[in-house]
């Protein structure tokens, strides 16, 4: 696997009275392809991290590579392959949104006579093609979030880097984000997005990292996480049975499956049980053998809040 | 979408594009052109107040060269270069900072000092282009109005004078633009600005005058332009880290034609004054210095 991101004990330390450890001995990877969610609170050290990557700001100790790039000795070569969406960014009010992403376009090094038909190319792509001609000032915030992301898409990059993308937007311009994002990956780009947003964004991340007070206290696939937060907490399952005369033994039955160690009545025909193992099979065949009318039989899957509980609890 | 054509910009390349961005920003922006409408109306003020003075003159002393005009005028120029530095200075970095372009400026591949230099290539061009022309376009007017003639000497003259208040424009730029780099905030880095160029143009010339009258006492007849040469010294010293002292310096001579065989002699103008000549070169540059150094370095969240 080939990783876009590499930090090796990425230390952080802003100078001050008293001094702030924005980052500390962060080790992190991103393998390309992946829309990577950076989960954390407010000051957890998400933007301090990002700006590093960019090459914006110097590391106290340790290193980083972008791309296969040094953040410290090639940050240019970063920044000409990476689209950034700031947190806090703005536009030249006094210019359209078409004359706006032309000279952010020339900087990224897009020829002058192809600058113009690229950045209407962009401005369509992000349904603002009817506004190109006004004065940003004129624009409404979700407009301005789109003309944020048609700016990052001009250079064509490799790899997006998105700061706290949906802080701001109404529920239909994060459901828009996110089918955007999962367009993009398809094209075989990498998004790599922070977030304090769980609910917005953590269900199209494949990968996240959870940081808090500048430590990453857990990282790897979603599958990964759940399966390390099942090793410490059981696999959850949910029955409802249609007769809810039959719980009784029910309970019964499933106390006596090896590797069951908590079974509890919630409500009406409803059971909750959890195994030190995968027993779903188990269950169903169970079931199936003691002729229940079944309603449902669910393995109950951790949400990103559960795992983000589950790693941050007594860190921080 | 098909993938696209890009180039990897050489330094020159990308400075000359936020250059440009910059200077049509200048072009049409309501500072520019209040400055230059306020510097007309100074103009025409000061020329109906000198054909009035001329005309209760006697021919003898009424003046007969451009340079005593421009001089004489207390120079509207000279009025404006300081304020014109100062109006593209002093939100240069910070105004960036505020609205949040900055950073999506510094996400390409750009560096900092990319952008800087920019800025200060596009305002050297529009000071530039803005003081040469209010000397330019005004001397018709001054010749038809006041009925004089010119020479090749009084346009070397007032060249010479252009270029120094060039010179003193971009001190009072880089200062604020050091400033707007400090101090994060347009308004604070305005007010800062206004303030040191208060303080050099009106209470720092006051306070010297004082302190020049105290350690010399009053002048008597009998020694009277010893006194004043003595006065002058001690002036030109305490002033010594006002620019204002050394453009004013530079100035008057380049300006103050004794007699018509007086030609502009350059090396006796940069012979005589060397300190004026450093300071004006070494201002902007130390301001220059300061403000890559504090802009560099600070962390851009
Ligand atoms: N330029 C700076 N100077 C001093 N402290 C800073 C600076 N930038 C960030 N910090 C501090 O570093 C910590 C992490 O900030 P940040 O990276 O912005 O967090 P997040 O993006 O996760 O909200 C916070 O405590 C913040 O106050
Ligand atoms: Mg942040």
């Amino acid at each position: 696997m080939s990783f876009v991101i590499e930090c090796e004990s990425l230390v952080k330390i802003f100078k001050g009275n008293p001094p702030v450890i924005a980052l500390d001995n962060v080790n992190l990877k991103v393998p390309k392809g992946s829309i990577y969610g950076l989960f954390g609170p407010n000051g957890a050290g998400k933007s301090t991290l990002i700006s590093i990557l960019m090459g914006l700001t110097l590391p106290t100790k340790g290193s980083a590579k972008v791309l296969g790039y040094d953040v410290l000795r090639e940050s240019l070569e970063i920044r000409s392959r990476v689209g950034l969406l700031p947190e806090g960014f703005g536009f030249y009010d006094s210019m359209t949104a078409l004359e706006n992403l032309k000279y952010f376009g020339l900087l990224d090094g897009i020829p002058a006579d192809m600058v113009k038909q690229r950045a209407e190319e962009i401005l369509e792509k992000v349904g603002l093609e009817e506004r190109a001609n006004a004065k940003v000032s004129t624009f409404s915030r979700g407009m301005k979030q789109r003309l944020g992301i048609a700016q990052t898409l001009l250079k064509d990059p490799e790899m997006l880097i998105f700061d706290e993308p949906t802080v701001g937007i109404d529920p239909d311009g994060v459901m828009e984000f996110r089918r955007f994002v999962q367009d993009i990956v398809k094209e075989g780009k990498t998004v790599f997005l922070s977030t304090h947003l769980l609910r917005d964004l953590g269900m199209i991340c494949t990968h996240t990292a959870m940081i808090r007070k500048g430590r990453i206290v857990a990282q790897g696939s979603m599958e990964e996480l759940t399966q390390k937060m099942r090793g410490a907490k059981g696999y959850s399952y949910e029955i409802r049975l249609k007769k809810p005369e039959d719980v009784g033994r029910l309970l019964q039955e499933v106390k006596k499956l090896p590797e069951v160690m908590e079974v509890r009545i919630e409500d009406e025909g409803k059971v909750s049980i959890i195994g030190g193992s995968d027993i779903g099979g188990e269950l169903f065949s169970l079931l199936s053998r003691g002729q229940y009318s079944v309603e449902a039989l669910v393995s109950s899957k951790p949400e990103w809040e559960d795992l983000y509980r589950f790693y941050s609890e007594g860190v921080g | 979408m098909e993938t696209i054509r890009r180039e990897k910009l050489q330094p020159m390349k990308r400075i000359l594009i936020i250059a440009r961005k910059e200077f049509s920003d200048a072009v049409i922006s309501k500072r520019l052109w209040l400055l230059i409408a306020l510097f007309l109306l100074f103009y025409v003020t000061m020329t109906f107040y000198l054909s009035v003075a001329y005309s209760i003159m006697s021919e003898e002393t009424r003046p007969t060269r451009i340079t005593q005009i421009f001089s004489s005028a207390g120079s509207s120029v000279s009025l404006i270069a300081p304020f014109l530095g100062i109006a593209f200075g002093y939100d240069a970095v910070s105004r960036e900072r505020e609205s949040g372009t900055l950073r999506i400026l510094l996400s390409r591949p750009v560096y900092r000092e990319d952008v800087v230099n920019g800025k200060i290539i596009a305002s050297l061009a529009i000071m530039g282009i803005t003081l040469f022309a209010s000397t330019f376009l005004t001397v018709p007017a001054t010749i038809f109005l006041h009925g004089i003639t010119i020479d090749l000497d009084d346009i070397a003259r007032l060249f010479l004078f252009s270029t120094f208040s060039l010179m003193f424009a971009f001190a009072y730029y880089a200062l604020s633009l050091f400033l707007s780099t400090l101090l994060n905030k347009s308004s604070l880095s305005l007010m800062a600005s206004i303030a040191l160029w208060a303080f050099f143009t009106i209470i720092m010339p006051i306070i010297s005058t004082m302190i020049a009258f105290m350690m010399l006492g009053f002048p008597s007849f009998a020694n009277a332009e010893d006194y004043f040469k003595k006065y002058s010294e001690l002036n030109y010293m305490i002033q010594i880290f006002s620019i204002n002292n050394h453009y004013n310096t530079l100035t008057g001579p380049v300006l103050t034609k004794g007699s018509k065989q007086d030609v502009l002699n350059l090396i006796k103008v940069f012979s005589q004054y060397p300190i004026s000549i450093m300071a004006l070169i070494l201002y902007p540059i130390i301001f220059m210095m300061l403000s890559y150094i504090m802009f560099t370095r600070r962390e851009e969240k």
